[in-house]
Formats: structure tokens, C-alpha cells, sequence
């Protein structure tokens, strides 16, 4: 029987498909999903979690650093260097364009282009961490629907 | 076209998430079976990273310890415990990755090294290489990378 629009499993495919689309997510978040096979359920939940936190740091970081009399640029290079590499790993495309695009201007040490490019990397950060919670609870709902099946099997 | 799984189970679900793209990722996951217990440590100051590069080496069966600083790699080297693979990033805290890279090559470390890193100039690349990485490979870490590399250190 196919899958009809109302099917959660198909609604997040679907999701994940328009993510893919829109250049939000990339090949690199369907590794983590071949991945998930081999851990627990909820083990994508916990990535994305542990992502969105150490990137909200990392951005707290960047921002404090470029906020400076004196732009302390060694710390945005080292910090976006962590963030452009969790977001790469995440599958975050566009976010991660734009912390390439960050890097940049910080090894040119121009501060207005930083901060130029670093309300981009804000931005594109809420829009994945958007699309990343929005998959973390549609996944929930799957897990919970699918538990609550398995009890209501018979003995 | 329904997945195929590996393991024969019906398909639940969690594995109708599967499509096209998701196939040939899975595949890589499956497509080798190490004969040997391999070792590997991750050196990587970012949680999320080192967390990925571990669940991803653990999934072929290699026994993963991660650190997140240069210093605690070196040391951990130096205290004499031995792996197959070391995979180090380019930028880490209290010591660089360039410098650990150097430093676990003077202890007489022949293992094989991945440089991985979300650094990708040419210049970046040939200072890892030069400090001493066998392989610089551009984050994240992929099985089609991977796989061939598992397969050496695996004698297949």
C-alpha cells in the first residue's frame, strides 16, 4: 500500500527532501542517517542536539571576539574553524558556505566584512537549527507512534 | 524501489526513511567486514566531529579512543599506548595539530595518519603533510575515504 502525504515517515522524507532542496542540508545529513541504523533511535536527536548547543558556543565566541576594540581574530579563525567543521558534519550546506565565506574575511583581518558575514552565518544558523529541530521532532513522533505499537501487540 | 536491508529484517518504519541517496551511504557501511581489531584514536577539539569520526570508525568494528587537544594526543602516545590509525585535526586547543602531528612522528610513530580538517587551502595541505599526516582529507570524514584506508591497515 503506498505511502499517503499524511504518513509521518513520508512527511519527513518529504521534509528532508525540500531541506536537500533548498541547498539547507546536504549529502553529509544522509550519512548520519545511514549511520543511525547501527545506534540507538534516537541517536540523530542527540547529534543534533549536541550540535546546535556547541554551535550557539561557538557563535557566542565569534561574536565576543568581533566585539573587541581590537578584533582578536585568532579566536573567530579557531572558532569557526570548529564550527565549519561540526556543520559540514551535520550536512548544514548553507551554513557552511557561509562560514567559508567568513573564514575568508577574517584571515584578511576586515573587521566590516566579518561582520557582514557573520550576520549571515546567524542567519543560516537559526534557518538549519530550524530545519534540524523540526526533524528531531517529527522523528520523535515516529519513535513514539512506533513504540506505542509495539505494546499494543499482542503477547 | 523498497530498501534492502542487510540484516533481513522488515523494513520498519524508521528504515522507509531510506531513498535513493541513502543506499549507496548504507552499502559503504556494509560493504567490508575487517578481519582484524583495529585501533584508531580521533583527535578533534570539536565534540560533534569527534563524536561522528568515532560512530563512524566504530560501525566497521574499530575500537575508537577520541581526545580533544593536541597535547592530550601526544601524550597519550608518549605514554605508549599504540593504535592502527590516528585521525588528527588541523586546528585543536593547547597544541595544534601541526605540532602534535610532529611531535608523535619524533616518538618513531609509523601509523598510518589522517589529516582531517575543515581546512582546505593547498597551502593548509601541504603544511599537514609536511608535518607528517600520510593522508589530508577534508571534513567531514567519508567512507568513500575511509573504506580504502580500513582495507590496507586491514591487509584485504
Amino acid at each position: 500500500m503506498a505511502a499517503s502525504s499524511t504518513d509521518p515517515t513520508q512527511q519527513l522524507n518529504d521534509y528532508i527532501r525540500t531541506m536537500h532542496d533548498q541547498g539547507i542540508l546536504d549529502d553529509n545529513f544522509d550519512q548520519l542517517l545511514a549511520l543511525r541504523r547501527e545506534q540507538n533511535p534516537r541517536f540523530i536527536n542527540e547529534l543534533i542536539s549536541m550540535f546546535t548547543n556547541d554551535a550557539e558556543a561557538y557563535i557566542a565566541e565569534i561574536t565576543n571576539a568581533l566585539s573587541l576594540t581590537e578584533v582578536d581574530f585568532s579566536t573567530i579563525i579557531s572558532k569557526l574553524h570548529q564550527l565549519k567543521g561540526s556543520t559540514s558534519g551535520i550536512g548544514g550546506h548553507r551554513m557552511y558556505q557561509a562560514c567559508c565565506e567568513l573564514r575568508v574575511a577574517a584571515d584578511d583581518g576586515d573587521k566590516g566584512r566579518c561582520d557582514e558575514l557573520f550576520l549571515r552565518v546567524k542567519e543560516e544558523f537559526n534557518t538549519l537549527k530550524q530545519c534540524l529541530d523540526s526533524i528531531s521532532q517529527m522523528r520523535s513522533n515516529i519513535i513514539s507512534n512506533g513504540t506505542r505499537s509495539r505494546r499494543r501487540r499482542p503477547l | 524501489m523498497a530498501p534492502t536491508l542487510p540484516s533481513g529484517d522488515q523494513a520498519s518504519d524508521q528504515d522507509n526513511w531510506d531513498n535513493g541517496r541513502l543506499a549507496h551511504k548504507r552499502q559503504l557501511l556494509t560493504e567490508i567486514v575487517l578481519r582484524n581489531r583495529l585501533t584508531a584514536l580521533v583527535v578533534d577539539g570539536d565534540t560533534t566531529c569527534r563524536v561522528l569520526e568515532q560512530l563512524l570508525l566504530r560501525s566497521y568494528g574499530v575500537q575508537t579512543q577520541g581526545v580533544d587537544n593536541g597535547r592530550d594526543a601526544v601524550a597519550l602516545i608518549a605514554s605508549g599506548v599504540k593504535f592502527n590509525l590516528i585521525i588528527i585535526d588541523m586546528i585543536l586547543p593547547v597544541l595544534n595539530g601541526l605540532e602534535a602531528t610532529r611531535q608523535i612522528r619524533d616518538m618513531g610513530v609509523h601509523c598510518k595518519m589522517l589529516g582531517v580538517t575543515a581546512c582546505s587551502g593547498e597551502s593548509e595541505r601541504q603544511a599537514f603533510l609536511a608535518a607528517g599526516v600520510d593522508v589530508f582529507i577534508e571534513k567531514p570524514l567519508d567512507p568513500e575515504h575511509l573504506v580504502p584506508i580500513l582495507r590496507e591497515l586491514d591487509g584485504q
